[in-house]
């Protein structure tokens, strides 16, 4: 072997054009495959950082009636759930909660959990300094305490080997620091800092109507998902009979940690996989035609030592030498691709790509390269193998070798592009749809105008802002403020601003249309300051906005959006009509509604609106509910009013920490991050695909044109015109074109079904795209022939006459 | 040498020079020559005379330096390469030493290219292609492809081509240099027998059994006509 692998070095080598160009087809090809590889085996492959992972389950409320499938489960049924269930080890919860971390230089908000003491056993891992929460940790009354993220600990207490047993200030309180986390601890469902007990009072243990935990589980050994569901949902209908008011059509849905990170982000990887292997096959379609042709135009070579009694294995060693040292030049060039493409595309990754660490080329990744290079050698070398064990020797020997090309060459090229005609046109459709959907995402109005926005937040900690009196007034020094600053058109404050929380609902009912217990319907509930939709150019469809009177001595009004309008007061003037939260019987106010404001995306663009309710600031609410989110509308670069609107903040309490500082625009774009990534990805695979398949439609013509110009000789000599030349060679290629673009048609019309869940507002049979992209196919593969059949028009007759 | 009407073919002070590397190579230095219709004329001289530059010129595949070419009454030296190709299909048939038939089209395909670039319809297209193959005697091979023909049998073929549009003059070049001698012998037998019913032939051969077969002999060297004399009949 190591002579034939020395003479391919030599070959290759002195055809540096050929060796150049499959080199550089291959890197694509399997550059392309190794960086999405490296992700999906990041994402999908690789073990949870967790022991024994595989145990591990997330645990929902199962509310499809209210269409929550996946609702957070209230507290009185986690604790229900956790002392009834024999098939879970233990059962932690969690709820998402944001710090301020002061008295300690430039204040900073900080991403936390609230946990039950059993987070940890369950997660299985414990921390790198200090103790884990112990059970009394979670008892009401005790002790606050604190464990912190390695991250944390590094950036503000600069790895201070004593801050086990030091407190710290979070929210006005102190809190003392009992452990921290390992560099690799990463909680499930979020990236956070530090974790403090999540203490359930007796009222809590007992509350069913509000969800907001997060539950994680661990299997016993042995017991399957299946079990652990059918025991959950005994549990929920024991739970359903006892407490129908409150859970009513409530059953409890069992998920497997794995599944619940990656369900979402699997169909766009499987997507994305299959986009590179369509890529791969098609750069082994393009390298296969390639040595096809030094193939033929070898014969006489490949003869000589036939001849000269070399055998079949021999010289099939010698051609499979060649493609194996291409394959490996190929794998190599295009791991260096992957190195260098990952980074470029990890910057327009989702979170959830990256949320376990950045993928990156390790061990399995190369292992993967190799064995994909390896099956590209076997691929594209076993063409030419099965050409050369079809050579008649006598033939080739006594012609010279000009006999090249025999018909069953001729028709493995000519499917070849066919194929390359038909992967590229699937991938293309695939692309043509994520383009259309991703445009009509970006096209869908959100429902205000969200250019020259400045947003922030800024959390008010109940201890020190406890009272709505205490909130509303640092609430109307800073709009005050702000007002004031130069290029500032107006400001205000709001609960969530759109996109930016993906929750705040609450029970209500409306009057005169009484709900039977466990039915009550719900609307997301937001306190607003009097501009804030003036600021955000939300348009006001009825009544008014909220005014001074409503603001100074607050009487009990709302404003509603459309959507509840019309869902809950349908053909009636919903002006007017009262609502309070809760059921009809609750002790809690009715507000009556003002004013109807035009619909807003609250969480996606992708989702329609949902019933929201609008309430004065001043309006005495649970803390859950005060605003935190200011958006400022600037008459210039929104950004560039930033720092002084963070002074101005800070001018009425320096220790508030001001995060999430960015436009509105941005805030948009972050909820289009994930179908932009798919579209851009899928694009670019599709743009190389388009490529490769041009070029080898090039190519085979241009060999074409090379092979037949005595047959072309022959035909102008009869008098065929150029015209009829060039449709000859225009001809044969349309007939590969239109056959490849049949395939692929039929091909995308059964492949791009898979895409559904990632398309929106556009159908994965859209006709529109399954006829544009054909054309702009058909269009480019025309034009890629066009050359040679323009080659083949100038042919000397006499010359090719010559020939033979 | 002509019969007093107007000729067929008529050439005048014909030159082709060849420039290559900045050397002038003169392949055909003033030809003159008529042929007429119906004349069997063939073109001998030794090789790089011209002889064939000479035949390329007359089949419209060449123009030359200079001087007139008048074929059937018109001007040709000058046209557009379009022009040029649609005489060439209806004035002129070829037929090649190496036969160039092409390979992946059958004997009746072959024969009918001819007229396929004429926009003969196809009925009368089948007739003609038929009556061609009849004439050669290979009526019976249509379906057959070149590479299951021998090399007369090929020939024979190519000749059917050629005259199938019943064109007004066949070009042979050396129409029997790749066959053995019976088979070269049938040939000539048939050309011949195509010419007794009135084609016109220009011949280029270096085999003197053969050039006997026409009606007048050209001699060529150097690029100029050096001999021409009629043959008895």
């Amino acid at each position: 072997m190591f002579h034939e692998l020395r003479f391919a070095i030599r070959t290759l080598l002195k055809n540096p054009g050929f060796t150049a160009t499959a080199v550089a087809t291959l890197a694509l090809g399997i550059g392309a495959n190794t960086a999405i590889f490296s992700v999906v085996s990041s994402v999908m492959l690789k073990p949870l950082p967790y022991p024994d992972a595989g145990r591990l389950v997330m645990v929902w409320e199962d509310n499809m009636q209210r269409g929550f499938p996946q609702d957070t489960p209230a507290p009185g049924n986690f604790i229900a759930w956790r002392n009834q269930n024999r098939v879970f080890e233990d059962m932690a919860a969690m709820v998402r909660d944001s710090f301020n971390l002061t008295g300690m230089g430039e204040p900073e908000r900080l991403e936390g959990l609230g946990v039950t003491a059993s987070l940890f056993p369950v997660l299985g891992v414990k921390p790198a300094l200090g103790r884990e929460f112990l059970p009394a940790d979670d008892q009401p009354g005790a002790a606050n305490v604190v464990i912190l993220h390695d991250s944390l600990w590094q950036r503000r207490f600069y790895r201070d080997p004593d801050i086990i047993g030091k407190s710290i200030a979070l929210n006005g309180q102190s809190y003392r620091v009992v452990g921290v986390m390992p560099r690799s601890f990463h909680a499930p469902i979020s990236d956070n800092e530090l974790w403090i007990p999540l203490p359930f009072d007796a009222e809590q243990r007992e509350n069913l109507h509000s969800h907001f935990l997060f539950v994680i589980a661990r299997l016993k050994p042995g017991v399957r998902v299946e079990q652990a569901q059918s025991e959950m949902h005994t549990i929920a209908r024991r739970m359903e009979q006892e407490f129908p008011a409150t859970n009513k059509g409530v059953d409890a849905g069992v998920v497997p940690l794995r599944e619940q990170l990656v369900g979402d982000v699997r169909t766009a990887l499987v997507v994305l996989l299959a986009a590179v292997a369509f890529v791969l096959l098609i750069a082994c379609a393009n390298v296969t035609s390639l040595l096809l042709v030094r193939s033929a135009a070898r014969q006489k070579e490949i003869a000589l030592r036939a001849a000269l009694g070399a055998g079949t294995a021999r010289l099939a060693r010698q051609l499979f030498g060649e493609s194996l040292l291409l394959a490996t030049a190929g794998g190599t060039a295009g791991l260096l691709l992957a190195v260098w493409s990952l980074d470029a595309l990890l910057r327009f990754a989702p979170e959830d790509l990256v949320f376990f660490g950045k993928p990156s080329i390790d061990a399995s990744v190369l292992g993967f390269t190799a064995l994909v290079s390896i099956i590209c050698a076997v691929i594209f070398g076993f063409a030419p193998m099965l050409a050369s064990s079809k050579i008649d020797l006598h033939e080739v020997l006594k012609s010279g070798g000009r006999t090249a090309g025999t018909s069953g060459r001729g028709l493995m090229r000519r499917t070849l592009v066919a194929g390359q005609i038909a992967l590229a046109l699937i991938l293309l459709i695939g692309s043509g749809l994520l383009l259309k959907s991703f445009s009509r995402l970006v096209g869908v109005g959100p429902g205000f105008r969200a250019d020259h926005l400045l947003t922030m937040r800024v959390e008010l900690p109940d201890a020190k802002y406890a009272k709505t009196e205490q909130r509303s007034t640092f609430y109307r020094d800073v709009i005050g403020r702000v007002d004031r600053l130069p290029g500032v058109q107006s400001a205000g404050f709001i609960t969530w601003l759109p996109m930016a929380f993906p929750g705040g609902s609450s029970y209500f009912t409306a009057e005169g249309h009484p709900h039977s217990p466990g039915d009550e319907p719900l609307a997301l509930t937001r306190q607003v300051t009097p501009d804030y939709f003036r600021t955000m150019g939300i348009p006001l469809r009825q009544g008014r906005a909220f005014d001074a009177h409503d603001i100074e001595s607050p009487p009990e009004v709302a404003i509603i959006n459309e959507a509840m309008a019309r869902h809950f007061w349908p053909g009636e003037d919903a002006l007017g009509k009262r609502f309070k939260y809760g059921s009809e019987s609750s002790p809690r106010p009715w507000k009556t509604i003002v004013g109807i404001m035009s619909d807003v995306r609250q969480f996606q663009l992708d989702q329609t609106p949902r019933p929201e309710a609008y309430l004065p600031y001043t309006q005495p609410l649970a803390s859950f509910f005060a605003p935190r989110d200011l958006v400022v509308r600037t008459a210039g670069d929104p950004l560039g009013l930033a720092r002084a609107v963070r002074q101005e903040i800070r001018s009425v309490d320096a220790e508030l920490p001001i995060s999430n500082v960015q436009t509105m625009e941005e805030l948009v774009a972050t909820t289009v991050k994930r179908p932009r990534f798919n579209m851009l990805l899928l694009s670019i695979f599709a743009g190389v695909a388009l490529v490769l398949a041009a070029i080898g439609i090039y190519g085979l013509l241009a060999y074409s044109v090379a092979h037949r110009t005595n047959e072309i000789g022959i035909r102008m000599a009869v008098g065929a015109a150029r015209v009829q030349v060039l449709r000859l060679v225009v001809g044969q290629a349309f007939g590969l074109i239109a056959a490849g673009l049949v395939i692929g048609l039929a091909g995308a019309l059964a492949l791009t079904r898979g895409m559904k869940s990632l398309l929106f507002g556009v159908t994965a049979n859209d006709t529109a795209t399954f006829v544009i992209v054909p054309v702009v196919l058909l269009i480019v593969a025309l034009a890629s022939a066009v050359v040679p059949a323009r080659r083949a028009t100038r042919v000397d007759p006499i010359t090719a006459l010559r020939y033979e | 040498m002509t019969n007093g009407s107007t000729p067929l073919i008529h050439l005048e002070a014909v030159t082709k020079v060849f420039v290559t590397d900045e050397v002038e190579t003169h392949a055909l230095a003033g030809i003159h020559m008529d042929i007429a219709k119906g004349e069997y004329v063939s073109i001998a001289g030794p090789s790089g005379c011209g002889k064939s530059t000479l035949l390329a010129i007359l089949g419209l595949l060449d123009t030359p330096s200079d001087g007139t070419y008048i074929l059937n009454g018109k001007a040709v030296s000058g046209l557009k390469m379009h022009e040029r190709a649609r005489i060439r299909n209806r004035e002129i048939g070829f037929i090649f030493q190496a036969f160039n038939l092409i390979g992946d089209l059958t004997v009746y395909e072959n024969v009918e290219l001819p007229l396929t670039y004429r926009g003969t319809p196809g009925s009368e297209r089948k007739k003609l292609v038929h009556e061609a193959l009849e004439k050669v005697g290979m009526s019976h091979r249509v379906k057959h492809y070149p590479s299951q023909l021998s090399g007369g049998q090929q020939q024979r073929v190519a000749v059917a081509r050629a005259l199938v549009g019943s064109p007004s003059v066949l070009l042979a070049d050396e129409p029997t240099g790749n066959l053995d001698s019976a088979n070269g012998d049938a040939v000539m037998d048939l050309m011949r027998e195509l010419h007794r019913n009135g084609a016109t032939i220009v011949m280029v051969t270096h085999d003197p059994r053969y050039a006997r077969f026409a009606d007048r002999g050209i001699h060529l060297f150097d690029g100029r006509i050096v001999d021409e004399k009629v043959e008895a009949v």
